[in-house]
């Protein structure tokens, strides 16, 4: 029975979560990836130069930063065109 | 042997300075303003690999002696396929000095396999690092520790504990973040094997490939990052599971571990950067008899309280200072009383880093062991560098 209900808990937080992913802010709309770049990576470390990756490194190091990071997608796009864009 | 650490540490620090001269500085771990090229062409495959990672050598100085005491080398494996799946794992390659002589250890500390769901949302299975706090999932890479240790109860040994929680959990997951209004939450939310109860001692172990019974971990994690434009962020974990084996005395044996942990990072034009960090966590185990008569109330505590400080960029001529890093950091370890894995401990940690990229460092710190019974200070050296 127990297994039921956290099956159904799981379930129910994809559901909702997917229904979220619909949900931005009006910040995001405004916020540039030069600025989300200097926010979110200090929070752990130093703030990288986008000289240290090629513009191919950059795509799986900000999905990589996403999920260590805990960004949105949206986040992250931003933040890896700026990279690229700054190479 | 402190005749060695001081004529040691002007040589480091001389190599450091001359490296840093060169092409990297304080403008690059502050500067928003990165070098603009032209743009190149460089279409994107559907697939791309990346080996990143880091490295750290360590030196310990404790009782009169000084020893070269581990290497690691931690690679990062991350691919990613199109835009729905992404697989990233971590293995630890570690030599380590001891009693004992020299230990090897080869370990993977994560190996996940990601489906991004869309903006908001990624499903994981795999190997993954619990999100309980955030030392443990987000800051144990050294050259993310802005400490040249690592707490007690979180990462450094103390009488045979490590981790007071989850580190490694085999399983599945989902997390993601969410805005709310000007303001953002994250998540990340797990079920997971869960920790195995030892009826001998009542210490839990983690990173269970086969679990001792039917029931599996719950956990997880919300973060608040409540001001726009802030890197202010408060987080709530928790974590329960049955640990003992089923049809045995310690089918019932629960536990449930709440932490709760903060982070705060400025960087302050003319006057540095402040970064600021701390955890605190609760854990208990609802069994108190054991076998061979031991009692246990088994209830523990553990927190930490970390800052570190950063010089600004005073003038160009004496650049070198922006890269030097102070931290301090007082942790607290509350065991049970009659438990045969440990004492009550605090660990007052004093440290100095000097940063020659934006991701290597130079970082020595002394910590102040203290318990009712005994006080202990140990030196550590420590040159890491990311990848």
């Amino acid at each position: 029975m127990k297994k039921i209900h956290i099956v159904s808990i799981f379930i129910s937080l994809v559901l909702a979560i997917t229904l979220l992913n619909s949900c931005s802010s009006t910040r995001m709309a405004t916020i540039t990836g030069a600025q989300l770049w200097g926010e979110n990576c200090v929070r752990c470390h130093n703030a990288p130069p986008s000289t240290d990756f090629s513009d191919r490194e950059w795509e799986a190091v900000g999905t990589h930063m996403r999920l260590t990071g805990h960004l949105s997608k949206e986040e992250r796009d931003k933040i890896v065109e700026f990279l690229k864009s700054s190479n | 042997m402190k005749r060695q650490i001081i004529l040691t540490l002007p040589l480091l620090f001389g190599i450091a300075n001359l490296w840093a001269q060169l092409p990297y500085s304080e403008t690059e771990i502050f500067t928003t303003n990165l070098p603009k090229a032209s743009l190149k062409e460089d279409p994107l495959p559907n697939s791309s690999f990346l080996v990143a990672g880091y490295y750290t050598l360590e030196l310990e100085a404790e009782n009169g002696e000084a020893n070269f005491s581990e290497t690691k080398f931690n690679p990062i494996f991350l691919w990613q396929k199109g835009q729905k799946i992404f697989f990233q794992s971590e293995v630890e390659f570690e030599l380590r000095g001891s009693e004992n002589g020299i230990e090897q250890e080869i370990n993977l500390e994560y190996a996940v396999m990601n489906l991004l769901l869309g903006n908001n949302a990624v499903l994981y299975s795999g190997k993954f690092i619990a999100p309980i706090g955030t030392f443990t999932e987000r800051y144990h890479p050294d050259w993310i520790n802005r400490a040249a240790t690592k707490p007690i109860g979180l990462g450094k040994p103390v009488n045979g504990l490590k981790l007071l929680q989850p580190g490694g959990e085999i399983g599945i997951g989902i997390k993601g973040a969410v805005f709310v209004g000007n303001g953002k939450v994250n998540y990340n939310m797990f079920i997971s094997n869960g920790a195995v109860l030892d009826s001998l001692n009542g210490m839990l172990r983690y990173d269970n490939l086969l679990d001792n019974n039917t029931n599996k971990a719950i956990g997880g994690r919300i973060g608040l990052m409540p001001i726009p434009g802030s890197t202010l962020e408060l987080g709530l974990s928790g974590y329960t599971a049955k640990v003992g084996s089923e049809k045995g005395n310690y089918e019932d044996a629960t536990v449930r571990l709440l932490a709760l942990d903060i982070n705060y990072v400025k960087a302050i034009s003319g006057f540095g950067k402040i970064d600021i960090k701390g955890q605190y966590q609760t854990l208990g185990v609802n069994t108190t008899n054991y076998e061979n008569n031991l009692v246990i109330d088994n209830s523990s505590k553990v927190w930490y309280a970390q800052c570190a400080y950063q010089l600004p960029s005073i003038s160009d001529k004496v650049r070198w200072l922006s890269n030097i890093e102070v931290v301090s950091r007082y942790t607290q370890l509350d065991v049970p009383a009659s438990a045969p894995w440990g004492e009550d401990l605090s660990q007052l940690t004093l440290g100095i880093n000097y940063w020659i990229r934006w991701n290597a460092a130079f970082k020595v710190a002394i910590d102040f062991f203290k318990s009712d019974a005994d006080a202990e200070t140990g030196a550590t050296g420590v040159f890491t560098m990311g990848f």
